[in-house]
This record gives C-alpha cells, structure tokens and sequence, in this order.
C-alpha cells in the first residue's frame, strides 16, 4: 500500500533538545525499528523530512527541548507502522537526558 | 631544554611518549577493480570502529561515555554509509570514499553552526580512525606504549576534547603540547587532573618516542622541558617529587596558616557532577563557587523553578553543615542563552551579562532565587548566594534587597568591576560577603582580553594594579568583619595564597586539585609572615618583582 503514510506530531522533551545522547538514543531506536522493516522519518513542520535513524540527519534537524517534530513512515503494514511510530515518539517526547547526564557535552565554563 | 607556557603545575620526569597523528592518505589513489569487495572493506572497517567505541565507551563514565556512544553512532550513520557508497560506486577506493562522506557530513554541520559545528571534530576522530584501519596504520590518538603499565611524558600538538576525555590520568605524567594556550582545552583539562602541562612549547615536536624527560612547570615562573638529562638531574627532580608529594601528603584538614589563623580552602564546582572531586584527595571544606551556567546552556527555554531546585538541592544535600557559595546566573557574553534575546552587541564583554541579565529577563533571576532558596530550606548546608558583575553599590543593594527577600541569610557579590572594587566601601556596608573574580577584574582591569594570548602579560595575576586593587577589596572587608573570598586562577597559585592571607582573605576557591599544595604553603607562615609579605608584594613596581618579594 504505497502512500498510505502515517504521521504524528511530538514536542521534543529532551532538556538539550536532539542533540548527543538524546539523539543517539533516538537514532537507535530507529534504526531497530527500520530492521523491523518500518523505516521512520523525522521533520521539523514544513520541513524536509531526514531519515530518524541517522544521528547525523537528527543532529542536523536542531531540534531544541519543547520544539514540535513530525514522525512519518510509508511502511506497508499499517498495523505495524503506527505502533513503531507511536514507540518512537513516546522516546522523543521523553527526557533522554539521565539525571547525572544534564551537564553532558557541556564543558566547564571558563573561571570566573 | 625547551620552554613553552605553563598551563598546570608539577614536577615529572618519565619517557616521552608522542600521540599518534591521524593517518594521511597516500599521494595516489589505487584503482579499484571490484567496487562491491571495496565498500564492503569501508564497511566493515566502519563496523569495527563503531565497535571500538562502543566498548571504550562501556568502560567510560559520564560525559566521555555520552560522546563516545554518540561517536559510535555516527560510524554507524545509515547516511554516512550512503555517501560512502556513492563514493565506492564513483570508482573511489574505501579509505578515500570514507574521507569524502566523512567531509560531506562535516560540511553540513559546521554550515548548521552553533553546538554542531562543535561536533565536527567528532566525526573527524572517525575519520581517522577508519582510515587508519584501512591503511593498516597505527590508530591516531593516545599512545600506547607496550608495557601497559608504563607512565609517561604525553607529547601532542594539541589534545582534542575526545583525547581528553579518555586520557587515562593515572598514566599521564605530564603534557607537552606545540599548540594551544594557558587556558585552552588541554591545560584546563590538566589543571582539573593535577597533572603538569607545558603548551606553546615550540621544539616539542622533535622529542623522540621513548625520550626521558624532565617537565618543570611553576605556573608564572618556569614552563621548562628538559631534554636529554644528566643521569643527576633525574635523581635530582626525582627527589624533589618525592619530597614534595611527601609535603602534599600531609596536608589534609581545615586550611589555616602555621599559627591557626583560617583561611578556608574550598573548591569551584561547575556540576553537581563534579561532587566527587571535592571529597576524596583534595579534602575542600566546602564550595566557593558553584556556576549554575551548566542548567541555562544549550536549551530553548529557561529550567523550571522545580528543575532547579532539584539541582540545587542534590548539591546541598551532598554537602551537609558544609558552606556552599552558589552564584546566580553568569551568563551572556561568551555564554549567550537563548532564551535572553540580547541583539547583537558589539562588545559582549562589555554588555548585558552577569546580574545585568536581571534588568532584561527578571524573571530568570527571581526564578533561581526561589529555587536556591527552596532547595536551603530542605538541606543543611550553609547556603550563600552571590551575584557576578555587579558595577555599583546600588546594584549590590539590590540585590542583597531581593535574595534576603526569599529568605536567604547570606548575601554577598562578585567584584569583578574595577568600579566595584572603588566603591567597596559602600558595597561592604551592605552584603554580607564578597568574592573576588580575579580572572575578570584582571581583564576589566587592564582593559585585556582574557581570550587574547597577546595580552596575557597583562593579565598576571601578580601584576602590582591588580594586587592594589584586591587589597583595597579584602580591607575594606576585614574591618567590617565580613567574608572576604577570591576565586579565579590566582586561589590556585602557592606562592600568592600566603600574600591573600596576609591581605585579610578569609577563604580561597580553586579547582580541588591545586588544595594540597595551597594547603602546604599556608601552613609554613605564620599570619604575622603572611603580613610581611603582603606589605613587600605591595610595593613591587612589576609582576616580577612581586613574585621575588613573596618568597622570602
């Protein structure tokens, strides 16, 4: 059933946003749901859409915490596409960051 | 001998051991006959990078781990892997297909700015380590020696935050690096390890793998790499280790001078990640400086009250009866938020920062407030707040006015204005503390860029204005019988802890790792002593100067 595509709309509810650990966590998660044969796309609203499985294409979207994001996939099991689109997005509206991780990729600021 | 920059201080002798340089791609390019056989090697050299990292990245902890996940999962990027492909089906061998797509990639990030521009190195590292698997050469990065056990003199260009980040400190005896200034990356990374570290040194690069070593660095002093030592010399300057390892190792306790007069010892803390550092070795008695940066960086909008007092309240608790210096929101100038839409300022040094965020956003500073002072009420530390960039006695007035409002008891503020420091009178009346920022007021100071190598000269901390202004601060402050504390590099120094003891400092805030030995110096002068060499520091005429009349 090409074309049948279903998309749904989440706010990113990672602190830092999709970027480093968040976005790995992200990316990971969808590349096993794309071996699950459900590749799943990620966009910012009117934007082009990136491939969620590439932490590049994740990082690149810069994506900010409380920002709006649009997961989509054409996969022909309808069934399927919606639960692996719906577990996704349940990851990204959550915050990825571990507690002992909010200073994460952040260096020590300069001395005063 | 060579000499560079100190960037840490210490005393080691040991082998050189030189980090290996990324691979370079040889001059021609083989042809390739079979393009399937070629992208499934840039594949599964891929694969096994990806794997490395996953594994070093099991091992590591915290912020190394995160970077190294995330490196792991660009090897293993679906459109990184398509790039090389394109490559590989263009008629590219593997090692060339990796370094096109790697460029692709990198190319996008830096054009997108910001925090993934930073991220650009990442996937350099990656780079190299693909490449250096498909040429069969040795891996770029840390060396390592044959003797896993071997501790050794790491020689570098300069160290990336990824080197760092796995640099196994209990390994490295020192660092030597061709480039990079005092307060880059490597040499704050060196600082926080307590490791020795010589940047800038031009001739580093000729040191042989395997050369015996002697790094000598007296931050301010001497930056000095011995080549080829006397089988004397390094008897010499391993005695001198020893003896003063010996002298740290039996410093432990309350900081006070030989007589028992208290100078607090405590530790600038960046992240309630960093708690360890002040328990453990360095046994601070407490935090002089806590930066809450860290919770306002890299986000869309402001912490919640509720996220920052659990913050808030996760430092406290972890440091019960223990004085814990938090200081409000520094941010702007070099740290811009995004959320405090400021416009462009031409000199953001100069602009809207530090407690002046208050007059644009007054939410952000009512916000932090009552989250401080929420997560008090609910731990036993000795909870005080302060306010960075504070310019006028008015401002301190102000400030003091709202954070006792909230109901906290001890209020106190930066100086780190030279117009602060001239008023200190008026400001002393109304706080309850105050805290130097030795690094800034230095800068606004000698009108010097701390960013700027050129300038460094000026931004001594030795330098006579300065210690006149300072003085002046601690005074004013003595006769009042208030707290007195500097934070900033100078805290750090052995030789001037004596100097700000004399001048009336009741305590000093530095990175835990320079506590012992500020702890030692103190600890052989008498206050009276201290006095002494305060009164001659004072009436130096330059920085060297200053420097000879605090030794004797």
């Amino acid at each position: 059933m090409a074309g049948n595509t279903f998309q749904l709309e989440v706010t990113v509810g990672s602190r830092v946003g999709l970027h480093a650990r968040p976005a790995a966590a992200v990316a990971g998660a969808a590349a096993e749901a794309a071996q699950r044969g459900v590749g799943i796309r990620i966009a910012k609203p009117g934007a082009d859409p990136v491939d969620a499985a590439s932490i590049l294409g994740l990082m690149s979207l810069g994506a900010k915490h409380g920002d709006q994001v649009v997961l989509s996939t054409d996969a022909d099991d309808a069934e399927q596409a919606e639960r692996e689109v719906r577990q996704l997005a349940e990851l990204v509206a959550r915050d990825l960051d571990a507690p002992d991780a909010e200073t994460a990729a952040k260096q020590e600021p300069a001395q005063p | 001998m060579l000499t560079g920059l100190a960037a840490s201080p210490g005393l080691a002798v040991g082998p050189a051991r030189r980090m290996v340089p990324p691979p370079e791609l040889p001059a021609t390019e083989p042809a390739v006959d079979d393009a399937a056989a070629e992208l499934e090697r840039a594949t599964k050299a891929l694969d096994e990078v990806a794997e490395s990292l996953e594994a070093t990245a099991a091992q590591a902890s915290g912020e190394a781990a995160g970077v190294l996940a995330a490196q792991a999962m660009m090897a293993r990027d679906p459109s990184l892997r398509a790039s090389v492909q394109r490559a590989v089906d263009a008629g590219r061998a593997a090692p060339w297909a990796v370094r096109i797509a790697v460029g692709q990639a990198q190319e996008m990030m830096r054009a997108a700015g910001g925090y993934l521009a930073e991220r650009a190195s990442d996937l350099e590292d990656l780079a190299n380590r693909t490449i250096a698997k498909l040429l069969g050469v040795a891996m770029p990065g840390l060396p390592q020696p044959e003797d896993p056990d071997e501790a050794y003199v790491l020689f570098a260009g300069d160290l990336a935050p990824a080197d760092t980040a796995t640099l196994p400190v209990d390994k490295v005896l020192a660092i030597v690096t061709e480039r990079g200034g005092p307060t880059g990356h490597s040499a704050i990374i060196a600082r926080a390890a307590g490791i020795p570290a010589v940047v800038s040194c031009p001739g580093a690069a000729d040191v042989a793998d395997g050369e015996t070593v002697i790094v000598r660095v007296q931050v301010g002093e001497t930056a000095e790499v011995v080549r080829h030592p006397s089988e004397d010399e390094v008897q010499a300057a391993e005695q001198q280790r020893a003896d003063l390892a010996a002298r740290l190792a039996g410093s432990s306790g309350p900081g006070s001078t030989a007589d028992g007069h208290r100078v607090q010892l405590l530790a600038n803390v960046g992240s309630v990640d960093n708690l360890e550092a002040i328990s453990g070795d360095s046994d601070a008695e407490g935090v002089g400086l806590f930066r809450t940066e860290v919770l306002f960086l890299d986000r869309a909008a402001a912490p919640t009250v509720d996220e920052q007092r659990d913050a808030y309240r996760k430092l406290l608790a972890a440091l019960p009866g223990r004085d814990v210096v938090i200081r409000t929101l520094d941010a702007g100038s070099d740290k811009p938020l995004a959320f405090v839409q400021l416009g462009d300022e031409p000199n953001p040094a100069l602009g809207v920062r530090g407690y002046r965020t208050a007059s644009v956003q007054p939410q952000l500073l009512t916000d932090q407030l009552t989250a401080i002072a929420s997560a008090a009420a609910e731990t036993a530390a000795n909870v005080r707040v302060m306010a960075p960039m504070i310019s006028t006695p008015e401002e301190a007035a102000a400030f003091v006015e709202q954070a006792r409002s909230h109901g906290l008891p001890s209020v106190g503020v930066m100086i780190e204005v030279p117009a602060a420091a001239l008023r200190i009178d008026e400001i002393a009346d109304v706080v309850d503390f105050v805290s130097i920022g030795t690094n800034d007021l230095a800068q606004y100071t000698f009108a010097a860029d701390r960013q700027l190598g050129d300038v460094a000269h000026l931004l001594d901390p030795w330098q006579p204005g300065l210690l006149q202004l300072i003085a002046r601060v601690a005074e004013a402050l003595r006769r009042r019988d208030k707290p007195v504390s500097l934070c900033g590099e100078a805290a750090a120094d052995p030789l001037l802890a004596p100097v700000l003891a004399g001048f009336g400092f009741t305590s000093l805030s530095m990175a835990p790792t320079a506590i012992p030995a500020v702890r030692a110096a103190l600890r052989e002068l008498t206050l009276e002593q201290c006095r002494e060499r305060a009164e001659r520091v004072l009436a130096a005429s330059s920085p060297a100067e200053a420097r000879a009349a605090a030794k004797s």
